[in-house]
């Protein structure tokens, strides 16, 4: 079980500093759109921005699905 | 467009149309100052024992960089714990604990540190056990630096 927690606790490490970049990148993407003139440039902005924002969902749906899972670890291993 | 739901992404120092990230910024004074300050202390004992002029002059220098990286640990922690709400959302995952209890052992040691150099004169007296002490506080906070550094690195270029 303690094992288990240790993967738990790595996986919410990397989607704590991954969900974020997701973000950094949806903002670049989104100030990129605001300021290219082509249309197929806006398009391709747009749909890159769309995308980064879909993966932020997912990674924090993951994240969520680690979090109770680590919470119900603790609760059995009677520290929470 | 799709709307953005994430916060603001960081603590800006903002200066007309410039933004200035403040964490990034203050962790460089540290990082550059306190190997700096290390390196004229050990060039001060060295010139010291050889005993060349230039050495008292290493000495002052070593502590003026020491006490400009101290001051800039607080602003630098402050911005990193900001980021660390706001970006990360305070998560407690190991990286940002480590980083933010090494921050303040390095605060804790760099305030001792200059407090011993003003209210202890031995300390730069080549016989003294306090002149060790304190280039031991010295290397410690240079240790720390690297290893929060780098752990810094590790969340901006994902290694």
């Amino acid at each position: 079980m303690k094992q288990r927690l240790k993967q738990l606790q790595e996986k919410y490490e990397i989607l704590s500093i991954v969900i974020p970049k997701e973000e950094d990148l949806y903002r670049l993407y989104s100030g990129l759109n605001g300021r290219v003139q082509s249309e197929t440039a806006k398009k391709l902005t747009a749909h890159l921005a769309a995308e980064k924002l879909s993966h932020k969902k997912m990674l924090e749906d993951f994240l969520e699905e680690v979090k109770a899972e680590m919470d119900d670890i603790n609760k059995q291993l009677g520290k929470g | 467009m799709v709307n953005n739901p994430a916060p603001a992404s960081m603590l800006y120092l903002k200066i007309g149309k410039i933004s200035i990230p403040v964490h990034p910024v203050a962790t460089h004074f540290p990082n550059a100052l306190l190997p700096t300050a290390a390196l004229f202390f050990f060039c001060y004992i060295a010139a010291k024992i050889a005993g060349l002029g230039i050495a008292d002059n290493l000495e002052i220098a070593s502590f003026y960089c020491l006490i400009v990286a101290v001051l800039s640990v607080p602003v630098a922690y402050w911005a990193g714990y900001y980021d660390w709400q706001v970006k990360y959302r305070g998560a407690k995952a190991p990286i940002f604990i480590t980083k933010a209890r090494y921050g303040i052992i390095m605060i804790v040691l760099g305030v001792v540190s200059v407090a011993q150099h003003i209210l202890v004169p031995q300390t730069t007296v080549l016989t003294s056990p306090w002149l060790w002490l304190y280039a031991a506080m010295m290397l410690g906070q240079v240790g720390i630096a690297g290893l929060l550094g780098h752990l810094g690195g590790k969340l901006v270029y994902l290694h």
